[in-house]
């Protein structure tokens, strides 16, 4: 996500050519996503669940998609409503990790929607064509059947092209109708089910035996029907045009999945008590059975004998179904590529936007070129099953940017949600991923030759193409200037040591104690300056604010190059702590140290807004400098200690930084406080730390105090020190923001200068952290 | 009863009940932020935290 300024693309500020209009209502994008996920899949998927895994495990297929759907609808609802812009899965790996990622998905959310938008036209078409045939009205054709069902087709998706580029208002409106209606239909089936169950309960005995193939092929039908269930993606597409996005957006998303699974169960089990188990029509068969035999007929033949006229409906139902279906995916094929038009990673032509619709008609073009062709040329099946592969790799995507996101930005963004217990559902969910795209590997080879092409030319079209000519959104990190003072080759074996300055005098504080740590050390100094830019300023003008941190790191400059090699970074990015995370990842540094004023900006933090996420995040140690004046001497220095994963740094940065000279009466003062709990055995401690690190044992001395306020009686044991050194809070980071915080309120109230660190304990502190 | 149908039953109404139970919790966040004009994650969290 870093991004070299000196070659500065066109900035968003200069992009827009017209806004979409914004006027769908919580209903509208209800329905759209509804009518995305009631496709004709259902309908055809259905019969075949019920064949594959008899007939409770086809109800527990559809409940338990339910509830997977659920968690990856939790990771849309909470991004839509952070990130509410038109493209969906793009812009959030646009934000959670950059261009590169952002553009495949951009591109793969585009192929798969279309493919999906062609398959329904074909569907739509076969049931049309078939609906006439069955009247004989099709006996005139000079042309043959399957030729005449492409020609519906094709007609079909220019139609509701057409109805997509009238506007959103229309689109949404029309979908609408279109779902309301089919969904309605289902409802009357899944009712008229439990009128029959509970008119003749001998239908029960349909569900013996309840899973006559075994669990194991709960998998099967899970994966087959989960397509089914995939709606949140055309509703995170309306980012721009719904009525209050950051609320209404993950409403629709959630009452979507809650919506469309009860209707799922509730016709299922209407299927199975359709028939009474001893019609004759079975011949002997159980229900399941016959179900199975039909195929994607099954749920017509079983629902055309529940209630009258049972055929007809249901056709028109598919035909309904269908068309909703195509609608939706126009649309939010059409909204991926006007995402990557918008930010210049596809031509400009797919952001243009019509002056009097207000709908993207270049984008339009692009989705109705691929339906038409994909319709025309290509088997559609095994399309189809590529692109059930992306929305698979989408939803991963997206799933994977949730975390990211959250752990990166929480302080940046905007929500209008947050899902509880994050992130065990995205991480629930990318499993349950993983394990559905391998089971596809088995359904179509042609679909895994098909998905990989297209993301290889999108990669081609990406590194020769949208790479260099890809606007830079706000959310991106700039490197404004990056200089190097001294001979890489002498270097190689130092210790990267990164010292973020923010102005001359908080240079000027930081300076003694880098140059005692670097000392200790053998280190390599890397100074970094973040350029504070106002919101409301463009990137452009970063630059006009980065003078007081030129010369910030001028002073630091003269006084440690002497004895350090130096190497200066000066960067922007609209959140200083994000931009100093990555580059601490980015430089591979092991330390960082930094200045505190003193007082957290607001009661959110502890230290403060940009401290506190450095310290959360950090890939390694980092040590806070508050009131370490240059000319102070520090020969008394209080290291407070309660056995946390922080003990063992702070009392080595404590020997560093204590004035220490032969014959000198220094001392450290390792201390604890006795609350009546279990005491920390300090003598302990000290002996296996100084053996660790060589140092001194007589420059230690424990001290333990019986108190019940530890804040207390650490802050008195302070009053005779010189310099505190401490240890940062090592809560969980879910209950971080929960109460106080020991450390942090003595940090805030001491009168004495103070050093806090935080340990880096790589992996183990990343899991203690998640867990 | 078939003791596949009862654990069958029982997942269902877990499954079912989950999804409900996940959209009511929702919708009450979903809510309590808008009216209440949270902004980031962490303010957000930290003020469900202080209600509890």
């Amino acid at each position: 996500m870093t991004n070299n300024s000196s070659q500065l693309p066109d900035l968003p500020e200069h992009v827009p050519h017209g806004e979409l209009a914004r006027e769908l209502t919580l209903f509208h994008i209800t329905m759209m996503g509804l009518g995305m996920m009631i496709g004709a899949g259902i309908f055809l998927g259905m019969g075949i669940s019920i064949g594959v895994a008899g007939p409770g495990g086809a109800i527990l297929t559809f409940a338990l998609n339910g509830l997977l759907a659920m968690f990856t609808a939790m990771s849309y609802a909470e991004l839509s409503s952070a990130i509410p812009r038109a493209g969906g899965a793009y812009n959030f790996a646009r934000v959670g990790f950059g261009r590169g990622s952002s553009f495949l998905a951009g591109w793969m959310e585009w192929f798969a929607s279309s493919v999906a938008g062609s398959m329904y036209a074909l569907t739509f078409a076969i049931y049309t064509v078939r609906f006439f045939e069955y009247f004989h009205l099709l006996h005139w054709l000079p042309v043959s059947i399957l030729l005449f069902e492409k020609i519906v087709a094709v007609l079909t998706a220019g139609l509701f092209i057409y109805i997509n580029f009238r506007g959103a208002s229309e689109t949404g409106k029309v979908g609408a109708l279109i779902t309301l209606g089919q969904t309605l239909f289902l409802l009357i089936i899944g009712i008229v089910g439990i009128a029959v169950a509970i008119k003749e309960p001998e239908r029960l005995a349909n569900f013996k035996p309840f899973m006559p193939n075994g669990w194991h092929k709960l998998l099967i039908t899970m994966g087959f029907t989960y397509v089914a269930f995939e709606g949140y993606e055309v509703i995170a597409q309306a980012g721009d045009e719904a009525l209050e996005p950051r609320k209404n957006l993950p409403k629709a998303m959630l009452y979507s999945v809650l919506i469309v699974t009860c209707i799922y169960v509730l016709a299922a089990f209407a299927t199975i008590v359709s028939v009474k188990s001893s019609d004759a029509i079975l011949e002997g068969q159980q229900l399941w059975i016959w179900i199975g035999r039909h195929q994607q007929r099954g749920f017509g033949e079983a629902v055309s004998r529940l209630m009258p006229a049972g055929n007809y409906i249901l056709t028109l139902a598919v035909i309904f179904a269908s068309t909703s279906a195509l609608n939706a995916t126009i649309y939010s094929a059409t909204r991926a590529s006007y995402a990557l038009g918008r930010d210049r990673m596809l031509p400009r032509l797919f952001a243009s936007i019509h002056k009097r619709r207000k709908t993207p008609y270049g984008a339009l073009l692009g989705a109705a070129a691929i339906i038409i062709i994909v319709i025309t040329v290509l088997p559609t099946t095994d399309v189809a099953s590529s692109a059930s592969i992306m929305f698979l790799f989408l939803f991963f995507m997206v799933n994977l940017c949730v975390i990211k996101i959250r752990r990166n930005m929480a302080d940046e963004l905007t929500y209008g949600f947050i899902m509880p217990l994050f992130p065990v559902f995205p991480v629930l969910a990318i499993l349950c991923q993983v394990v559905l795209a391998a089971w596809l590997v088995h359904m179509s080879l042609l679909a895994w030759i098909i998905a990989p092409a297209w993301i290889i030319t999108g990669l081609i079209m990406y590194h020769t193409w949208s790479k260099s000519r890809a606007i830079t959104t706000a959310d991106e990190i700039l490197v404004l200037e990056e200089r190097k003072l001294y001979d890489k080759n002498e270097i190689k074996e130092k210790y990267p040591i990164m010292v973020a300055v923010a102005n001359p005098v908080n240079a000027a504080s930081l300076v003694k104690g880098t140059y005692r740590l670097c000392g200790a050390k053998d280190a390599q100094v890397e100074l970094i300056h973040m350029v504070p830019v106002p919101d409301q300023v463009s990137l452009h003008d970063a630059e006009k604010y980065s003078e007081p941190g030129k010369e910030a790191m001028l002073l630091a400059m003269r006084k440690l190059s002497k004895h350090f090699p130096i190497s200066t970074t000066l960067r922007y990015c609209r959140s200083i702590a994000r931009g100093i995370v990555s580059a601490l990842r980015q430089k591979r540094v092991k330390m960082l140290v930094m200045g505190w004023h003193g007082r957290p900006s607001t009661s959110l933090f502890y230290l403060g807004a940009t401290i506190d996420p450095i310290i959360e995040r950090a890939p390694c140690n980092v040590v806070v400098l508050k009131d370490y004046g240059e000319d102070k001497m520090f020969k008394h220095v209080l290291v407070p200690l309660a056995g946390g994963p922080n003990g063992p740094l702070a009392l080595e940065i404590a020997a560093i930084l204590c004035d220490h000279s032969a014959g000198d009466g220094d001392s450290i003062t390792v201390f604890t406080v006795d609350t009546g709990r279990r005491v920390f055995d300090l003598d302990t401690f000290i002996d296996e730390q100084t053996r660790r690190l060589h140092l001194e044992r007589k420059r230690f001395q424990s001290k333990v105090v019986k108190s019940r306020n530890p804040v207390r009686a650490i802050l008195d044991e302070a009053k005779n020190h010189d310099l505190v050194v401490m240890g940062t809070t090592q809560k969980p980071i879910l209950f971080q923001f929960a109460g106080t915080s020991i450390p942090e309120i003595i940090a805030r109230h001491c009168e004495k200068p103070i050093v806090m660190v935080k340990s880096d304990v790589g992996v183990r502190s990343w899991i203690k952290r998640w867990i | 009863m078939d003791v596949e149908i009862i654990i069958g039953c029982v997942i269902i109404a877990l499954a079912l009940g989950g999804i409900i139970a996940l959209n009511l919790w929702s919708r009450r966040t979903i809510n309590r932020i808008a009216q209440n004009g949270y902004r980031t994650a962490r303010q957000t969290l930290r003020e469900m935290q202080r209600d509890k």
